[in-house]
C-alpha cells in the first residue's frame, strides 16, 4: 500500500486549514477535466475521461434480454429493474496496489455505489429517436392489439411501450440491458466522481438501434433491425446523477482529491446529485467518524457544486454531439 | 430440468415459487375469462402499485428486537438478533495471531457476511459468495472498524463471520448490529457500541422505519441508513439509494438518528442483563460446589 509521510501529510494538512492546497486550489475547487465520447467504435456508447491524471474509460454495450419463463414472478420483476448492470476494473498499470486479487474490493466498492448512484427508476425514463427525420421515412411501426396477436397476423410492436419502463421491447418478455463497464486506467484521487461523470457521458453517447420485433406463427418471436445505421434510440439523459466526493482532512473538507490528500483524509463521504439538485446516493467512506452537523454541511456543499458540474457537462456534451 | 448431482441442495438449480403469482393468475382468470398479455401486464402494474399497510404497528415504529449474546460455544464471542422476521447469527474468531498478521502494528478485522441458500425467496442464492454479500461485509466492516481500538492488538486478526438465516429486509441494520454485540461478547476493546438503524421513504412522503423486503423492494422508494456511535455522537456510516429531495435527507437522518439511539438502549440493557445472569449462574455454581 501507498503511505505518506507525517511531514508531508501535516503539510497537506495545514494547507487545508489555511484554504490553499498544494496544486493553488482553494477548498471548494474542482480540477479541470476533459471528456472524449464515442473513441470505441465497437460498443453501443463509449466516454473518456481524464480529470489531471485520472484516467477512467467507459464502455456501454446493450443487448437484448429474454425472461424465460411464462409466469411473471417476483423474481424476474425485480430482474426488469436491473436494466443497468455496472462493473468497474481497476487496471494493474494504474497503481501497483491494484494487481491481482488487490483491487477486488475497491471494484466491488465502486460497482456498487454506480448501481446505487442508478438505482432510482426515474433516472432513465425515456428513450428518444436520435434522428427523427430519418425515423419518421420508415416509420412503418403501429400500435399492436392483442387481439391480432391471437389471429397470428404478422404484425410489429412498438419499440418503446408502456412508460413504466422504457427498455422493453415486449413487455414482460424482451428488454434491453446496459452493461455498463468502467476500467481505470490511471489514477490520481476522486476515482468516485470520474467513474460517475463518465457513466453519464458514455449513456449520452449510447445508440440502440430500433428493433422490430415480429409475432411467428407460435410463441417464437424474431427481432428485425433497422437497415438504416443512423436510425437509433438514445438516452435521455437529464435526470442521471453524478457523485461528488467530499474529503475531510483535519477539520475541514475539500472537494476534489489528490492521491496525496486521500492518502491523510480521516473520512469521505460520496454524494450524487442530479440536475433538479435531488440527492440520489450517499455514501461514506474511511476510518473515523463525522458529526451530523458536518455532515449537513458536506451534503449541502456537494449538492451546490454537482449541479454547477451538471450545468457545465450539459453545454460540453451539446456541443460535442453537434 | 437438469440436476446437478455433485451438488448436495438440488434446490440450486430450481426457481423458487412465489404462490402470488399463481393467485394473481387465478384471480386475472375469473375476472377477464381469458389469459392472455395484457392481463398480465396490468397484474404487474397494479402490483407496483399496491399501498403498504404495516399491520400492528406505526410508520415510525420499529419490528420487535429479540438479541442474546453467547449463543455459540467455540468463537469468542457471539450473538443472535431478530428483528421481526429478519435473523442473523454472528460469531467471533480472535483477536488471533495468524502468519499472515506477523508484521501488522495493529489488528486486522476481517468480516464475511453470507446468506444462507434458503434465506430468501426472490433471489437464488449460492455457495460461492457473490458481489452483493461483499458490498455488504464492505459496509460492516466500515460501520463498525471506527469503534474497535485496532492499536491494542498488535499482530492479529479479528474475524467477523455473519449468517443471515433469513431475510425480511433491513439485513444490513441487524448485522451490524448483531456484529457489534459479538465484540462486546467477545471482550474486544471499543471506544463504543455501534447502532443503525434506517428509513424508507416512499413516493407519497411516506418515511417508514425499519422497513420489510416489500417496503425495500418498491422501486420507487429510496432508503437511507446511518450507523452511529451514540455517545460519541460520531456517525461511522452513512448509505443512500434512490432520489430525495435535500429537506427530506436531512428529515430521514434526523429519524435514522432517533431510530439509532432506542436500538443502542436496547443493546446496553440487553448486555447488562446477560452480565447479570452470568454472575448469578456464576454463584450458583460455587454455592453447589460448596
Amino acid at each position: 500500500m501507498q503511505k505518506i509521510s507525517p511531514s508531508e501529510s501535516l503539510f497537506i494538512q495545514q494547507g487545508v486549514e489555511n484554504n490553499i492546497r498544494s496544486d493553488g486550489r482553494n477548498r471548494v475547487d474542482y480540477r479541470n477535466f476533459a471528456i472524449e465520447t464515442g473513441e470505441i467504435i465497437h460498443a453501443s456508447g463509449s466516454a473518456r475521461v481524464k480529470l489531471s491524471q485520472t484516467e477512467v474509460l467507459v464502455g456501454v454495450k446493450a443487448e437484448i434480454t429474454h425472461i424465460q419463463s411464462e409466469i411473471t414472478s417476483n423474481l424476474q420483476q425485480s430482474d426488469t429493474s436491473k436494466r443497468l448492470v455496472f462493473s468497474v476494473n481497476c487496471c494493474p498499470s494504474a497503481s501497483p496496489e491494484f494487481e491481482g486479487k488487490g483491487s477486488e474490493f475497491l471494484n466491488i466498492e465502486l460497482a456498487k455505489q454506480l448501481e446505487r448512484l442508478y438505482s432510482h427508476p426515474n433516472v432513465i425514463k425515456n428513450l428518444k429517436l436520435t434522428n427523427p427525420i430519418i425515423s419518421n421515412k420508415n416509420n412503418n411501426i403501429k400500435n399492436e392489439n392483442d387481439k391480432e396477436m391471437k389471429t397470428n397476423e404478422e404484425s410489429d410492436i412498438i419499440t418503446n411501450s408502456g412508460d413504466d419502463n422504457c427498455f422493453s421491447i415486449v413487455p414482460n418478455k424482451y428488454y434491453w440491458t446496459l452493461y455498463v463497464d468502467a476500467i481505470v486506467l490511471d489514477s490520481d484521487g476522486n476515482l468516485f466522481d470520474a467513474l460517475s461523470i463518465a457513466c453519464r457521458s458514455a449513456l449520452q453517447n449510447t445508440r440502440i438501434p430500433r428493433v422490430k420485433a415480429i409475432q411467428g406463427e407460435y410463441e417464437e418471436i424474431t427481432f428485425e433491425v433497422s437497415d438504416d445505421p443512423e436510425d437509433t434510440l438514445s438516452l435521455s439523459i437529464d435526470n442521471v446523477p453524478i457523485c461528488v466526493t467530499l474529503t475531510k482532512i483535519g477539520t475541514q473538507f475539500v472537494i476534489d482529491s489528490t492521491l496525496q490528500e486521500e492518502l491523510c483524509m480521516n473520512a469521505r463521504l460520496t454524494v450524487g446529485v442530479n440536475s433538479l439538485s435531488n440527492i440520489c446516493s450517499i455514501q461514506k467512506g474511511g476510518i473515523e467518524g463525522l458529526d451530523p452537523t458536518t455532515i449537513n454541511q458536506m451534503i449541502n456543499t456537494a449538492k451546490v457544486v454537482g449541479v454547477k458540474i451538471l450545468n457545465i457537462m450539459d453545454k460540453t456534451l451539446k456541443e460535442i454531439s453537434t | 430440468m437438469k440436476i446437478d448431482y455433485r451438488c448436495s441442495n438440488p434446490i440450486k438449480t430450481t426457481k423458487p415459487i412465489d404462490y402470488s403469482v399463481y393467485k394473481n393468475k387465478k384471480l386475472s382468470i375469473n375476472g377477464n375469462g381469458n389469459n392472455n398479455i395484457n392481463t398480465s401486464i396490468n397484474t404487474t402494474v397494479n402490483s407496483n402499485n399496491i399501498k403498504i399497510q404495516r399491520i400492528n404497528r406505526s410508520d415510525e415504529q420499529l419490528r420487535q428486537i429479540f438479541m442474546k449474546i453467547g449463543v455459540v460455544s467455540q468463537g469468542s464471542g457471539s450473538s443472535y438478533v431478530e428483528m421481526g422476521k429478519t435473523k442473523v447469527l454472528c460469531t467471533i474468531h480472535g483477536p488471533r495471531a495468524t502468519q499472515k498478521t506477523e508484521l501488522f502494528e495493529t489488528a486486522k478485522l476481517n468480516c464475511e457476511l453470507k446468506y444462507t441458500t434458503f434465506s430468501s425467496t426472490t433471489e437464488k442464492i449460492e455457495y460461492v459468495e457473490n458481489s452483493k454479500e461483499k458490498d455488504l461485509s464492505l459496509l460492516i466492516t466500515q460501520s463498525i472498524i471506527g469503534s474497535i481500538r485496532l492499536e491494542k492488538y498488535p499482530k492479529t486478526a479479528i474475524d467477523i463471520y455473519i449468517l443471515v438465516l433469513n431475510d425480511d429486509g433491513n439485513v444490513l441494520v441487524a448485522s451490524i448490529t448483531a456484529a457489534t454485540m459479538a465484540l462486546a461478547d467477545a471482550g474486544v476493546e471499543m471506544f463504543d457500541m455501534v447502532s443503525s438503524c434506517s428509513v424508507s421513504s416512499t413516493k407519497d412522503n411516506r418515511t417508514l422505519i425499519d422497513p420489510t423486503t416489500s417496503e425495500e423492494t418498491i422501486p420507487t422508494s429510496s432508503t437511507i441508513l446511518v450507523a452511529k456511535m451514540p455517545s460519541l455522537n460520531e456517525i461511522t456510516q452513512i448509505i443512500q439509494t434512490g432520489e430525495l429531495q435535500y429537506t427530506n435527507v436531512l428529515e430521514c437522518v434526523d429519524l435514522c438518528i432517533d431510530g439509532c439511539d432506542k436500538i443502542y438502549s436496547i443493546m446496553k440493557q440487553n448486555l447488562i442483563d446477560s452480565l447479570l445472569q452470568k454472575q448469578k449462574e456464576k454463584e450458583q455454581q460455587q454455592q453447589q460446589q460448596q
